[in-house]
């Protein structure tokens, strides 16, 4: 997975974001990949993720507004850039094409 | 941006924002108060904490791996320095464990002390309300003898009780061995020696810590008995007890409790309790009448215990005795003059502090002490040693340390990176501690010697933890700011110079001096043990054997065993008393007649012998005649006394001198005079005493109940030549079994009985000695690492010696001059230091042998011929070498 391909966990992570549209930040992130892949997941890898994702260029963020909820401190909402829809779609691609090539085998699905 | 809000744990907000870079944390912590307050809803507030931690945790590992980690100077210079520290570990290896071991050996034996004196400074404090119980003990003034005594009469706690109005409730322990020793369930039987009678309402006063049954009315009824769990596992197993039937020697008992077995560190140890009510009533709700007031002079028998209001001031119990002593004691016929004050004793300083005479066996303050000093200076002389080593490898590495200063390196750079490596020491060291500690604790026998087991548990107490917390950081720089601040402090231009030694060799004289000090100290310890052990007691203790005779029908049967075993060659001779000879005498005072006719008050031990005791005894009479039962009159009406007694009444002539109880009724005559002998162990002076020839047993007298016959005990000494013992004992039993008694065979050797007082003494002996060895051993490792350092520093100076035609004996006596000097004069005080604490605590001993100057000059010489041996190996190394490799150093 080096280079330009994505991890499994950053792929969960980038469409999370783009679920969330705008609203994406870390705890809404985790709980969006937690909802949708039942397990549950630390708050450090979700950030941890988020960051090399930005730095990677995928993602972009902005500080965005505080609720008392969260003791007055300042969120970082995150959104996904061109390149990190571009990757998306291609990893997209990649497995389509070989679900393609795999045959039509008779396992009741 | 307050790093901090609301009620999340600080620390962690403290870590994140320090180790987080700080564009980042404001939101990291947002989103983890965020969840923390979801959680907090959900599943509560400790899970919710708990995974604050966790989370912030993980966080700051994802962010550790992550290169926008905050790249500060300290952190990537402690990596460094770790670094170092390593390879240095790795490099100097010998060293490396010189150093650490001589540490962990050091701090192993500290947590070992510090288990032991925490068992010891902590007696009885797991009692919840023990600060408000107190002992009561009597102190019994007639004339100018003072006696103090550890228990009191049945009646006392009732009575004062009443007097007072203070004491909110009393308890009565009285510790029996006599027909509540063997007990048996379902052909399980066993004897135990702590069996104590005691009031009902144990349990409200002493917390125990209870398995089954209510303590409220556990020992309400009669012929019932609480056990301990220990008791219980004996008869039981693991099934619950309660409800069942035990029997005992007199009558059967129910069982109402079983507690869990108490602590080592309690002064007053059962096995089992049994209800007070198994005395006859007047003993167990005494009323105010003459027997009564007869034995609140002169029973002692139970240990009292009052639970007063809380903060009672014990000085303020001196009118409450005075008045119980006015109203109750003041007026008995047989009082002499005498008085008897009462006092408490706070029931957690009874171990170390209690001076009671007929007390059970406690604990000493003066070992106490003295291990508190060895441990301090276990740890001292290990930080020493630790200092003189590190000194010694920073020496080594002159241009690893003014490379970085050339480069422009801070002074407290350079101390840090040592210092690291101290803490890095100090941490192997600590855990190799643990750890030795732990299986010294538990794989050893160590237990034996302390007399009691150290649970190493002890260690997990938020205080010990506490300790090690601060204990680490603060032994770091101990030993090691030191070494560091030396080193980082010369400048380029100097080397070190041997100028810095005399720190060093004042190190290694304090190391001599406390090791020359503890040798000694064991040696003049042993020199004591030895003169008890071999000191003429005034009688022979040597192949004596005791016999407990128990119950009437097999007392008399005596004489005709007496008969029979002296029919046997290697029998010399047999002798009945009524108490154990050596363990315990009866004490008491009456009116005995001074030079000028006048009776006086006096107070003496007094013993039941027959006629031939001070025969089988190897006594010496050195006035008068013997008991003669020929005699009508010599029965309870003739007296032998000795030395001291009459040393004491001042009697020039005292064969025919009187005694007598109370004014008008017949007195008693001294028949006899003996020379003193040592009826107590060394540790005490001789007192006063009174034998007595008891008149014949007359079992079938009504003043023998049942219970009564069935109690008694005779003791039997048998005097054997120590020829064929084995067979000689044999022979005894089975005269003694022929005899068709119901009591198992049982003896004991009067010489062991007698050392059995000294045990103490001696295991105390054998732990210091153990720890002087090991002190010792570490003084030798810093010794070893001094001889380095000065060889390190004179190699070349050894060198040109050697070109221009040294001899190598010059070149030794070079290096071995200073430190025997060190060592010499470090002898000398220590000498001085260990006569002074020889003499406190020969002080304990009336009778103790002088100090032997020979002790000093043995320590001295060891320690010379220690620092000979461990500096020998590196000198004659140097001494031989080759000079031009010396030369060619550096």
């Amino acid at each position: 997975m080096k280079g330009k391909g994505l991890g499994e966990f950053e792929e969960l992570v980038l469409l999370a974001v783009c679920i969330l549209d705008g609203e994406g930040y870390g705890v809404s992130v985790k709980k969006e990949v937690e909802k949708h892949s039942g397990r549950s997941i630390l708050l450090g890898a979700v950030h941890i993720t988020l960051y090399r994702l930005q730095d990677k260029g995928l993602l972009k963020s902005e500080l965005g507004g505080n609720t008392s909820k969260r003791g007055d401190r300042k969120k970082r909402l995150f959104q996904i850039t061109p390149s990190g829809l571009k990757q998306l779609k291609a990893a997209q691609d990649v497995r389509q094409k070989m679900w393609k090539l795999v045959p039509q085998l008779n396992t009741g699905i | 941006m307050k790093p901090e809000t609301s009620n999340t744990p600080r620390l962690v907000n403290w870590l994140v924002t320090r180790f987080i870079p700080d564009q980042y944390w404001d939101e990291l912590l947002g989103d983890l108060e965020e969840i923390y307050q979801e959680r907090i809803e959900i599943k509560g507030k400790h899970f919710a904490r708990f995974m604050y931690w966790f989370d912030a945790f993980h966080l700051l590992y994802g962010f550790s791996s992550f290169k926008i980690f905050k790249t500060q100077n300290n952190t990537s210079m402690l990596k460094h320095n770790l670094k170092i520290v390593i390879r240095n570990l790795f490099r100097e290896a010998s060293y490396s464990i010189i150093n650490i071991s001589g540490l962990a050996i050091g701090i192993a034996c500290c947590i070992i002390l510090v288990l032991y004196l925490k068992s010891e400074l902590t007696y009885d404090q797991h009692f919840d309300k023990h600060d408000r119980i107190y002992r009561v003990v009597s102190q019994l003034n007639s004339g100018e003898n003072i006696n103090l005594f550890a228990q009191t009469s049945y009646g006392v706690g009732q009575f004062i009780a009443e007097e007072s109005g203070q004491i909110e409730a009393y308890v009565r322990f009285l510790m029996s061995n006599r027909g509540y020793s063997d007990f048996e369930y379902n052909g399980t039987s066993k004897r135990w020696d702590d069996i104590a009678l005691v009031d009902p309402n144990v349990f409200e006063v002493f917390s125990h810590e209870i398995i089954y049954g209510d303590p409220k009315t556990a020992l309400t009824e009669p012929k019932t008995i609480a056990i301990s769990e220990r008791f219980s596992k004996t008869y039981f197993g693991n099934e619950n007890p309660v409800g069942k039937t035990i029997k005992g020697l007199l009558s059967d008992f129910k069982i109402t409790l079983v507690f869990a077995d108490l602590p080592d560190n309690t002064h007053l140890k059962y096995d089992a309790l049994i209800t007070y009510q198994e005395l006859p009533t007047e003993r167990y709700t005494p009323t105010n009448n003459a027997d009564l007031r007869s034995s609140l002079w002169y029973t002692r028998s139970d240990y009292t215990y009052l639970l007063m209001p809380k903060d009672y001031d014990i000085d303020s119990f001196k009118s409450i005795s005075d008045s119980f002593f006015e109203a109750y004691m003041a007026d008995h016929p047989d009082r002499y003059n005498s008085t008897v004050d009462f006092m408490l004793e706070p029931l957690s300083d009874i171990h170390l502090k209690s001076r009671a005479q007929r007390d059970r066996p406690h604990g000493n303050r003066f070992y106490v002490a003295g291990f508190t000093g060895i441990a301090i200076f276990v740890l001292l002389v290990a930080c020493i040693n630790y200092m003189n080593l590190s000194t010694t490898r920073f020496s080594k590495r002159t241009k690893s340390i003014a490379i970085p200063k050339v480069l422009g390196a801070h002074r407290h750079q350079l101390i840090f990176q040592l210092l690291t490596e101290s803490v890095v020491f100090v941490i192997i060291a600590l855990v190799l501690g643990l750890g030795l500690a732990f299986l010294v604790t538990n794989y050893t026998s160590l237990d034996y010697l302390f007399d009691k087991s150290l649970p190493f548990d002890l260690l997990l107490s938020p205080t010990a933890i506490a300790i090690a917390l601060v204990g680490v950081p603060l032994m770091s720089i101990v030993a090691g700011l030191y070494p560091a601040m030396a080193m980082s402090k010369f400048s380029l231009v100097r080397k070190i110079k041997s100028k810095n030694s005399g720190v060093r060799q004042g190190l290694v004289f304090v190391q001599f001096l406390v090791s020359i000090c503890v040798i000694s100290c064991t040696l003049l310890m042993y020199y004591q043990m030895k003169f008890m052990q071999e000191k003429s007691l005034g009688f022979e203790k040597e192949n004596k054997l005791v016999l407990t005779v128990q119950g009437a029908s097999n007392i008399e049967k005596i004489p005709v065993l007496v008969n029979e075993l002296k029919s046997h060659s290697n029998v010399i001779d047999a002798t009945v008393s009524l108490n154990h000879f050596g363990r315990s005498t009866s004490f008491e005072q009456a009116e005995v007649e001074n030079n000028d006719g006048e009776f006086v008050s006096h107070s003496y031990n007094w013993f039941y012998i027959d006629e031939n005791f001070i025969n089988t005894m190897g006594m010496e009479l050195i006035a008068g005649r013997n008991f003669d039962p020929t005699i009508p009159t010599d029965a309870n009406h003739a007296i032998l006394v000795n030395e001291t007694l009459v040393k004491k009444m001042g009697w020039e002539r005292p064969l025919g001198k009187r005694l007598r109880y109370q004014a008008g009724e017949e007195p008693s005559y001294v028949v006899g005079v003996m020379k003193d002998f040592h009826f107590q162990g060394l540790q005490h002076e001789v007192e006063s005493m009174i034998f007595w020839l008891p008149a014949p047993d007359d079992f079938s007298a009504s003043f023998w109940t049942e219970r009564r016959r069935k109690l008694t005990t005779r003791m039997l000494t048998v005097n054997i030549t120590g020829q064929n013992v084995s067979e000689t004992i044999r022979f005894i039993e089975d005269k003694w079994k022929a005899l068709g008694s119901e009591h198992a065979f049982e003896f004991q050797s009067l010489d062991d009985s007698l050392n059995s007082q000294y045990t103490a003494d001696i295991k105390q002996m054998k732990l210091i000695g153990l720890f002087a060895g090991l002190c010792i051993f570490i003084s030798c490792l810093g010794l070893f690492g001094l001889t380095a350092f000065i060889i390190e520093q004179r190699t070349k100076e050894i060198g040109v010696r050697k070109t221009l035609g040294a001899t190598s004996a010059q070149i030794i006596t070079l290096i071995f001059k200073s430190v025997f000097l060190i060592v010499g004069i470090a002898a000398i005080l220590a000498s001085l230091l260990s006569f002074g604490i020889m003499n406190k605590w020969l002080e304990g001993f009336y009778y103790h042998d002088s100090i032997d100057v020979k002790a000093f000059f043995i320590a001295a010489f060891f320690a010379f011929l220690i620092a000979f041996l461990t500096m020998s190996t590196q000198s004659f190394k140097v001494a031989r070498a080759n000079p031009v490799k010396a030369l060619r150093h550096e």
